[in-house]
């Protein structure tokens, strides 16, 4: 079942077309990754579809639990409040979507308030299984993630992404720029708990590798175009457009 | 010789500033822009109050200026003489005779009536300045209701110092709608914002805005259910009146350090102390 | 009562790096496979059986041709079907087991034996404890089963794919090679794993270069050929 769909969008900067006449649907529960190298499109589709960048023509669907409806529709507000307690995002630099002079636990509570909740205790409470689950000593709770590691600063950007347990996280990249092993640890943590919560995710990587390990299906752009989709592990055994097999054969054997 | 028009300000002035209140009354709590004069003294001396007030003041009006609750400071006094010498009104420091009251961090021990106007002084109009300096920012929260990230600043203060340590202009809720500042008076003022039956209205001359609480408006400051508003009150008497349930001001009251706490309303404080011939 | 049933199967891969060579695999490959039996893929190397049973199981997309499988009571088509639908069928209706395990970063191999188990939404313990039990079948020391395959010997981690291959019970087990490069007490323990599924009903289709294994196991054959180059 389709929870969110883009519809023959296309966005254009100056004269250059970062995305024609794109359409994608993500159901339910489903994990899309998009690839593709620098100027694919890809971060451009992610952005349009959640809502931080208007198309030029076409629109952006939603399912909000009466069938398919545009997310502009309802105007700044609605999109807001889909943004804020049905969706999730996931940047590639923690420090930009935290507020690093907001202690740990202030930055996992914060959804929760913004979503309504008024009870210190629980909002507390939270945090601390938030940072547990996310491997982080809760006994850090309000220490200032300035002394955090790239990768705890990750891990406390999922966690306070996920503490409403969202329908829909989109991630940009979310292990760019850490460690092999670090982000080893990112992408088992976000596997077992986009798992757990059903949530669906749209990702945007260059990397096959992180595509492989937690896509349910994998969407291939190049100039703009969606030039490849379907299962994971199909697009990446069974290559059909010349741009994906080169993609795949680039890669490294791990 | 009339030197200057009716209480200051050209009526040209008065009816720009007449039609942002009316427009702050009809939308409680929200922040109306309005074109704020140059005035004979500088911004922070109370400026925008000093306007609201020539603006609603008529030849009828009594009017009483405080400044931290204190009728004989230089401001209050100052105040006080500019409007008797440019509109001839009455002037009282008595908080019932008084029909307009302009006041400075305070909001008199005695309860209002029905009737009365108070004028806030006001230095920062925007709750939100200290989440985000940006005014178009402020303005999308503000027309969005998008104020949970400031419960995130009580939240960082409970963890931190197990309460909110805001001792004033501690933001409130009005009408279950706007983010308000009620201006730096001291968080245990704050009750009296609520269901008062008095006009109140709040004039901020350096940033050019103005609000509004109509007469009987909920006003609720910010606070979690399990950490509830909880303003701080010095625990003593006041050693002049005795009242226990007055603000009070902390004095080093001799050169031994000594301290004692006087009542920071000094017109409750002298009516007090004459009922019972203190 | 049919499990899967295949016809006019058709594959081949354009390697468009390669100046776009196309190289025919498939075509009109088909078969029939029934509740309970096994069917052995034979034929000489370069003849298709890896690709073929990919294709089944949708791994490969097929050029042509028909996948029927029996899922949730009914048949239903596999080829061309949504990746949604396809991972459905996956879940629940056709396993595969390869003798290669893609080993994932830190999840111990108690938790990639359990993993399927999880998805079909059987709860945490249950589903833990189904894959010890699998994991001792294939005799995977009890100190291996909570650390990360990731630095096991080669043999472990095959065992590790089959203990996963064979928890889920699935109706139909695709098997590429399963007992490649076992030793004989490891051979032996697969071979009594297959043969529990197919008792309970499962329909097997394998790759099994060892005749003693498919004689052992399988009761029909399929046998494919290269295809000849055509001009």
């Amino acid at each position: 079942m389709t929870l969110m769909a883009a519809e023959r969008v296309t966005r254009r900067f100056g004269a250059v077309a970062a995305l024609e006449d794109v359409s994608l649907a993500i159901g339910r529960r489903e994990i899309v990754a998009i690839v593709g190298e620098s100027g694919s499109g890809k971060s451009t589709l992610l952005n349009v579809m959640s809502g931080r960048l208007a198309p030029d023509a076409g629109r952006v669907m939603y399912d909000s639990g009466a069938g398919l409806a545009p997310i502009a529709a309802g105007g700044e507000a609605a999109l807001l409040d889909l943004q804020r307690r049905r969706w999730g995002f996931v940047a590639q630099e923690p420090r930009l979507a935290l507020r690093m002079n907001v202690s740990a636990g202030g930055n996992i509570g914060e959804r929760l308030m913004v979503a309504g909740a008024r009870n210190y205790g629980a909002i507390r409470a939270a945090a601390a299984r938030w940072l547990e689950t996310v491997e982080i000593d809760p006994a850090r709770i309000d220490e200032l993630p300035r002394g955090f590691s790239g990768g705890m600063l990750q891990r406390l950007q999922i966690a306070a992404t996920l503490v409403t347990e969202p329908e829909l996280v989109f991630m940009d990249e979310p292990t760019g720029g850490l460690d092999v092993s670090v982000q080893a640890r990112i992408l088992d943590l976000v596997r077992g708990l986009v798992r757990r919560l059903g949530v669906a995710v749209l990702l945007v990587t260059h990397d096959i590798g992180v595509a492989r390990l937690l896509a349910d299906r994998i969407v291939v752009m190049r100039q703009g175009r969606i030039v490849e989709t379907g299962l994971a592990d199909q697009v990446l055994d069974d290559p059909q457009h010349e741009y994906t097999q080169l993609l795949v054969a680039s890669v490294l054997p791990a | 010789m009339q030197l200057y028009n009716f209480a200051y300000l050209d009526e040209h002035t008065k009816r720009m500033i007449r039609r942002a209140i009316l427009k702050a009354v009809a939308i409680p709590g929200h922040q109306i822009p309005f074109a704020s004069r140059e005035m004979p003294l500088p911004y922070g001396w109370g400026t925008g109050g000093i306007q609201v007030t020539a603006a609603i003041l008529g030849p009828d009006d009594v009017l009483k200026v405080i400044d931290q609750g204190a009728d004989d400071t230089t401001n209050a006094v100052s105040i006080r003489r500019f409007f008797a010498r440019t509109s001839s009104i009455r002037t009282t420091t008595r908080t019932p005779e008084a029909s307009v009251i302009q006041t400075r961090h305070r909001i008199p021990e005695t309860a209002l009536r029905a009737g009365q106007i108070i004028v806030y002084q006001v230095p920062i109009p925007e709750p939100l300045y200290r989440l985000t300096p940006s005014r178009a920012d402020a303005a999308r929260m503000h027309a969005l209701a998008d104020y949970g990230a400031m419960h995130v600043r009580l939240y960082e203060d409970i963890a931190r110092h197990g309460r909110v340590a805001l001792a004033y202009d501690y933001p409130v809720m009005v009408n279950g709608r706007y983010l308000m500042s009620p201006s730096p008076i001291p968080a245990y003022d704050n009750p009296k914002l609520h269901m008062n039956p008095a006009l109140q209205l709040f004039g901020a001359g350096r940033e050019k805005r103005l609000y509004a609480l109509p007469p009987y408006t909920e006003v609720r400051p910010l606070d979690f259910e399990d950490h509830p508003f909880d303003p701080h009150r010095a625990d003593a008497a006041c050693a002049l009146c005795g009242a226990a349930d007055t603000y009070l001001d902390e004095l080093i009251a001799d050169d031994t350090g000594r301290r004692r706490f006087i009542c920071s309303d000094t017109d409750s404080c002298d009516s007090r102390r004459e009922e019972t011939g203190a | 009562m049919i499990a899967l049933e295949a016809s006019g199967i058709a594959k081949s891969f354009v390697l468009h790096l390669q100046r776009g060579v196309r190289l025919g695999v498939l075509r009109d490959a088909g078969l029939t496979l029934r509740a309970g039996e096994c069917v052995a893929l034979t034929g000489p190397s370069g003849a298709g059986k890896s690709t073929l049973l990919r294709a089944l199981y949708g791994n490969y997309r097929a050029d042509a041709g028909s996948i029927r499988v029996r899922h949730r009571g009914a048949m239903v088509e596999l080829a061309g079907a949504p990746a949604a639908h396809v991972i459905e069928i996956r879940r629940e209706t056709i396993g595969h087991v390869s003798q290669f395990l893609r080993a994932m970063p830190r999840v111990p191999a108690r938790d990639i034996v359990a993993a399927p188990l999880l998805e079909r939404g059987m709860d945490e313990a249950a589903a833990r404890a189904r894959a010890e039990a699998m994991l001792d079948a294939l005799g995977i020391p009890k100190a291996l089963h909570t650390l990360p395959p990731v630095t096991f010997s080669g043999g472990e981690q095959q065992r590790v794919n089959l203990a996963r291959g064979f928890a889920g019970d699935w109706p139909i087990l695709l098997l590429d090679e399963p007992t490649a490069s076992l030793d004989a007490a490891n051979r032996d323990r697969v071979i009594a794993l297959m043969r529990a599924a197919r008792s309970r009903g499962a329909a097997l289709l394998g790759i099994f270069h060892d005749p003693l294994v498919r004689d052992a196991i399988a009761d029909a054959e399929l046998r494919l050929e290269p295809l000849k180059e055509q001009a």
